[in-house]
């Protein structure tokens, strides 16, 4: 539903030139929440951007249910950005207007009549759980309840995406899961393709389908949520993962602290739930030291690692790891 | 004193008044304009930008009392007299226009460009940015800035009112400085003290009034 084809973003003044984004392609499937993570400065925020051309590309083409952005004129542009509602990380309502006024603006662009706008505007405050605030001010509002009434705007036409520019970043934690759990709501209930950028590796568990991950303006990785938890190619992947709460056994684990051989098994989904430790006990000639072990929800299923010491000859270590990949197990040599 | 006093506050009031309406008229959309022509902003002419920037700083080095004789022939085509306090309300108008234009750009520039980056994302077109966005955005900031805007006319209203307007400025100087009545000028001081004073008070009690920020 939505192709990236060679993307290319150009920063340049009179002495410098900078890169931002770098031939990036990617296809986002319809109905996906797809995520887009990496470090500030990886280029993620201007390749969200050229996605409704706030930021126009230097080179490539964006294709939204084939149609071409880059081609469109000002006017069936601003057509097309009615259809891609977006949020960001600081939320940019307008102080001066309430939350109901706040939701009624882009209805109000359209020109619908009084009593539409009202309809809609309610349905979508119930929607978002915000009835009680309608005549609030957004000064007067958390900023879980800022993002919910811009959650609200940029769904309130109806449209077949949302952009989500950090929209979850200045939240604390237990906000960002009631943000998250409401994005997901929309995605499952409207059938909204949802991309989203982010730096949190708890965004890109929690909710997404399948993951981006940006570096100087590159996406070098792309994978399903759960294969980039169970097999992480790039040393970044790997420093996202272990970003989480309690994946923190590279800082503390180094091989030469031990003796025997170190690997970080990953297991997804139903492997994490078989008994594979005390199977390779029992049936080869070896001595397993547990050092760390941790689980991670993802939206769609679990994925478990665990890091073992094995203590044995090689011959047998070997068979071990030919039994786990039997067993459906991702072997890691640390 | 009072049949003094009274008559010169009503043309003060009457020449501040449409000096302040015109002034607006004309630098609102200018400051506007400032605006959204600037680079990287939502209706990009910079070379429109360069020169308006340009003919608004020209505009507002020229000292008041010589705009005032520039603008006599001006004034002459307009309310069909020189002099006299309607005339007064020309050169008046002239001087705030510009002064109004850079109010009204401080004002929009305050605005958070996430904002106009939502607006933009939602599919609004440049009119219905400024009237849906900018305007009601910047409303506090613009009534503070049209409080400003009034009492420099009222600064300027005092002199004009010197060389002919009439008004307060003119009592004072009549018959403080010409007939040496010391009281009548201080009266008008006085007068002209309260009416800014009060504008001021009233202008921030808007302003806080309005702002949901």
């Amino acid at each position: 539903m939505i192709e990236i084809s060679n993307v290319s973003k150009k920063f340049s003044n009179s002495t410098t030139e900078i890169d931002a984004v770098k031939n990036v392609s990617l296809k986002i499937n319809k109905g996906e929440i797809f995520g887009i993570i990496g470090l500030s400065g990886a280029g993620k925020s201007t390749l969200i951007r050229c996605l409704n051309r706030l930021e126009e590309p230097t080179e490539g083409h964006i294709l939204i249910d084939g149609v071409d952005l880059i081609n469109l004129d000002k006017k069936d542009l601003r057509k097309e950005r009615k259809e891609i509602g977006m949020i960001f990380q600081h939320f940019n309502l307008l102080s001066q207007k309430n939350v109901y006024d706040n939701i009624a603006l882009p209805l109000q662009l359209e020109k619908m009549d009084k009593a539409k706008i009202d309809n809609r505007v309610n349905e979508l405050l119930e929607y978002v759980d915000l009835k009680d605030k309608k005549h609030s001010y957004p000064s007067e509002l958390s900023g879980g309840q800022k993002q919910r009434v811009a959650i609200a705007r940029a769904i309130a036409n109806n449209p077949k995406i949302l952009l989500s520019d950090e929209g979850t970043s200045a939240l604390d934690p237990k906000t960002t899961k009631s943000i998250l759990n409401l994005l997901k709501k929309i995605r499952d209930e409207l059938n909204i393709t949802i991309v989203m950028i982010t730096h949190q590796m708890e965004v890109v568990k929690e909710v997404c389908d399948r993951v981006a991950i940006m570096e100087n303006g590159q996406v070098i990785e792309e994978n399903t949520v759960e294969n980039l938890f169970k097999e992480p190619k790039t040393k970044i992947a790997k420093t996202f993962i272990n970003s989480l709460q309690g994946n923190i056994e590279d800082e503390i684990i180094h091989p030469n602290d031990f003796q025997g051989k170190l690997i970080r098994l990953s297991f997804l989904g139903n492997s994490a739930k078989k008994p594979i430790v005390s199977k390779v006990i029992r049936n080869f000639n070896i001595d397993i030291n547990i050092l760390s072990g941790n689980i991670n929800k993802l939206q769609s299923t679990n994925v478990g690692h665990l890091v073992l010491e094995l203590i044995g000859e090689d011959e047998e270590i070997n068979k071990v790891f030919l039994f786990l990949k039997n067993e459906d197990v991702h072997v890691e040599v640390i | 004193m009072a049949e003094l006093v009274i008559p010169s506050l009503f043309e003060t009031l009457y020449m501040v008044f449409f000096s302040t309406v015109f002034s607006l008229l004309l630098g609102f959309p200018l400051g506007i304009l400032l605006v959204i022509t600037e680079k990287n902003s939502i209706w990009e002419r910079p070379n429109f930008n360069k020169i308006l920037n340009s003919i608004i700083n020209v505009m507002r080095s020229i000292p008041f009392i010589i705009l005032m004789i520039l603008a006599f022939p001006l004034a002459k085509l307009i309310v069909g007299t020189k002099i006299g306090t309607t005339a007064t309300i020309v050169p008046l108008s002239i001087s705030a226009t510009p002064f109004v234009a850079r109010i009204m750009e401080g004002s929009l520039k305050e605005i958070d460009k996430g904002i106009i980056e939502s607006s933009l994302a939602m599919g609004a077109t440049v009119p219905q940015i400024i009237l849906k966005v900018l305007i009601p955005e910047s409303l506090p900031s613009i009534v503070s800035g049209i409080t400003l805007t009034i009492i420099n006319i009222i600064g300027y209203s005092a002199m004009a009112g010197a060389i002919g307007g009439g008004g307060l400025g003119d009592l004072a100087v009549r018959f403080g400085l010409y007939k040496w009545q010391k009281n009548i000028m201080f009266i008008s001081l006085i007068v002209i003290i309260v009416l800014v004073q009060g504008i001021q008070i009233l202008g921030n009690y808007i302003t806080l009034k309005i702002n949901k920020k």
